[in-house]
């Protein structure tokens, strides 16, 4: 390792490649932030012009995109309650409330330290023990992997907050709505209605957008108005503790940071998962273990800290399989195989050998994208938090007119249009009647994972359930899945009890 | 009957009526692979779910009965929700109007139109939102990204 360090650095600092990162992060940052475009797009797009780069500088561009475009998804959703991207679906639980209370600021900040630390400690494992990770990754089975989903499922009772049963409603609710569309395994038609675009199942987009968004556009369309004044979307509190993180603050959410980066380091690492799922169960998890746990939902620090570092550790997790075996965990680690191969890297065990200046270039890469990542996130603070000052008779029309537009691009299709708007009434008669929304994107989200895991793990089995029960990994996650379930229920009973005895005193 | 009760019984059936239904259409609406026997058919997940989503209605139901919501409704004021039921209007006619008119006209009148229910009233500050809004999303998709959006007879 160390002899590829000095020519690694050589070949990485150089303006071109110093520029490449910085410009996708920038891009990142402004895609992940804008509802409907997602870093796989952007991706993609760019994907074409790394063709003609050297190999350090294309991929410090692609990797700068999407370190950017996991990160920028908090900013919409911390200021006006839309995820720009999946994985800020878990952010926006506590980042919203803490911008309604005047601590957008803050929320910002926490989530631009989450990602970063997040990020750099995964970046330092991936340079250092990868192949060990890689190894145990490779163990995970189907019935491994279905137990793990049945773990990320089992936050669905942390994150409903006090409606447990209303959670898991939504959380099925959620996983019906994948199900629709074409079967994984027999490619047979399920609930398709008869409509043909329904054959590629609910589209991801129009469902985000319509249930976060389209939703937040009714709720405020419900708010008194007062015509011709300006109304601010959210107050904007001027004291200096609502809009930084104090060290004491931060030092308080060290270990709810370290917690969170080692489990999206390992999510990461497993292919097939992703970004939204490490945010959850990290949320889950800072939950369980705060001292606390009341806060979550109503504008906990320590929940946007989990779920950003969550979120954002899946970077460097997800490039683990990726350089050491060659395996892309999702689809933007499957476009930057492909910029690999096009400049005759072969990801594996022997790309290190072969190319280690490459690779640790790439390295060093990540390292400085981190620090960047750092300024280049708090000077856009300032910009992102003028947002708020716009009036919200324009703001909520035109991240409208944005969102129409960003449903559409999906698929190119006024069918997916439509769909968001059906969405967007959903949610909002979901947020009236208080079933928490977060659980149903956890379902779809989980669903394609656990139903062929599932499948695959009984086909094995040779229709058994007892290797779930006798595997120990899979073990392992099934006993912690019945502890979240319990423990969720633990502080609320006591809470409760606290407030019986309290109101009969 | 008091309303929390009545709107956690509202509440329960219609997750119960929810799971009623999938698990209703499964056999119109799950095709069956030919000539496969499987223990996990494509109607499988549904039909858990479905069973889940009974049993989740069934204990709602039964928690209604024995202890109501704790918090009580809150219905949307008779202004707030007409301006609900004007704002749904006027989404589904932009999404109506957005393929036939192309996405810069649609979205030039539904700017204003949203604008406007919201409070706005100073009409150069609506006039440029129209036109900026749309223009802005339209360069950024469509020149910056190649990203196509639809056209309609007049731009």
């Amino acid at each position: 390792m160390f002899e590829f360090l000095l020519p690694a650095a050589q070949l990485f600092f150089t303006l071109k490649n110093l520029l490449a990162v910085s410009g996708g992060l920038f891009i990142g940052i402004i895609i992940g932030a804008i509802p409907g475009l997602n870093v796989p797009m952007a991706v993609a797009l760019l994907l074409p012009m790394t063709f003609y780069m050297e190999p350090v500088a294309g991929l410090s561009l692609l990797i700068g995109v999407y370190k950017g475009g996991t990160y920028g998804g908090s900013i919409s959703g911390i200021l006006i309650n839309t995820p720009g991207a999946p994985a800020a679906a878990a952010t926006v639980l506590d980042g919203y409330p803490m911008a309604q209370q005047g601590k957008a600021g803050k929320a910002l900040r926490a989530s631009i330290y989450g990602s970063v630390i997040g990020e750099f400690i995964a970046d330092v494992v991936l340079i250092t023990v990868a192949a060990q990770i890689a190894t145990v990754a490779l163990k995970f089975g189907p019935n491994e992997k279905f137990s793990l989903v049945v773990f990320a499922l089992s936050t669905i009772a942390v994150i409903s907050g006090g409606n447990f049963l209303k959670g898991v409603a939504a959380g099925l609710l959620g996983l019906f709505l994948k199900t629709m569309g074409l079967d994984p395994i027999t490619s047979c038609d399920r609930f398709t209605l008869g409509v043909f675009e329904l054959k590629g199942g609910i589209p991801f987009l129009p469902l985000l957008i319509g249930v976060f968004a389209v939703s937040e556009f009714l709720t405020q369309a419900e708010k008194k108005v007062f015509p011709g004044q300006k109304e601010q979307v959210l107050p904007l509190s001027r004291n200096k503790e609502d809009n930084y993180v104090s060290w004491k603050e931060f030092r308080e959410n060290l270990r709810t940071i370290l917690r969170s980066t080692f489990i999206g380091l390992g999510i990461g690492a497993l292919p097939g998962s992703g970004s939204a799922i490490a945010a959850f169960v990290s949320y889950g998890a800072a939950k369980n273990a705060s001292r606390h746990p009341e806060g979550f939902g109503r504008g906990s620090l320590e929940g946007v800290f989990a779920a950003e570092t969550g979120n954002n550790a899946v970077c460097g997790g997800a490039l683990i399989p990726l350089l050491t075996l060659g395996i892309p965990g999702d689809a933007i680690t499957a476009i930057l195989i492909g910029v690999l191969l096009v400049h005759g890297l072969i990801p594996g065990p022997d790309l290190f050998v072969k190319s280690g200046d490459i690779v640790y270039a790439v390295f060093i890469g990540l390292i400085v994208g981190n620090i960047l990542h750092l300024f280049i996130a708090s000077l856009g603070l300032r910009l992102f938090i003028k947002l708020l000052s716009v009036s919200r008779a324009f703001l909520f029309p035109a991240v409208i007119v944005i969102c129409l537009a960003g449903a559409y691009t999906g698929d190119s299709s006024v069918f997916d249009v439509y769909l968001m708007a059906v969405f967007g009434v959903f949610g909002y008669l979901m947020k009236k009647f208080d079933f928490p929304v977060a659980p149903l994107i956890m379902g779809y989200i989980l669903e394609p994972l656990l139903e062929t895991s599932l499948v695959q793990a009984l086909i094995l089995n040779k229709d058994s359930v007892l290797p779930f029960f006798t595997r120990p990994i899979s073990l392992l996650f099934l006993l912690l899945a019945g502890f979240f379930i319990i423990r969720s229920f633990y502080p609320r009973r006591r809470l409760e009890g606290v407030a019986r005895s309290g109101g009969s005193s | 009957m008091n309303r929390p009760r009545v709107r956690s019984l509202m509440e329960a059936g219609v997750v119960l009526l929810i799971g009623a239904t999938i698990l209703f259409l499964i056999p119109s609406q799950v095709e069956k692979p030919l000539g496969v026997e499987s223990r996990t058919p494509p109607s499988f997940l549904p039909r858990v779910i479905s069973v889940c989503l009974l049993l989740t209605g069934g204990g709602m139901l039964l928690r209604a009965l024995s202890r109501p919501s704790l918090s009580p409704p809150v219905p949307p004021a008779k202004e707030g929700l007409a301006r609900i039921l004007l704002s749904v209007g006027l989404l589904a006619l932009y999404a109506f109007l957005f393929p036939r008119l192309g996405f810069v006209v649609s979205s030039f009148l539904a700017m204003g139109g949203f604008a406007y229910l919201f409070g706005a009233r100073s009409r150069a500050k609506i006039l440029l939102s129209m036109v900026l809004v749309p223009l802005g999303a339209w360069l950024f998709f469509e020149v910056l990204f190649t990203i196509p959006l639809p056209r309609g007879v007049l731009f």
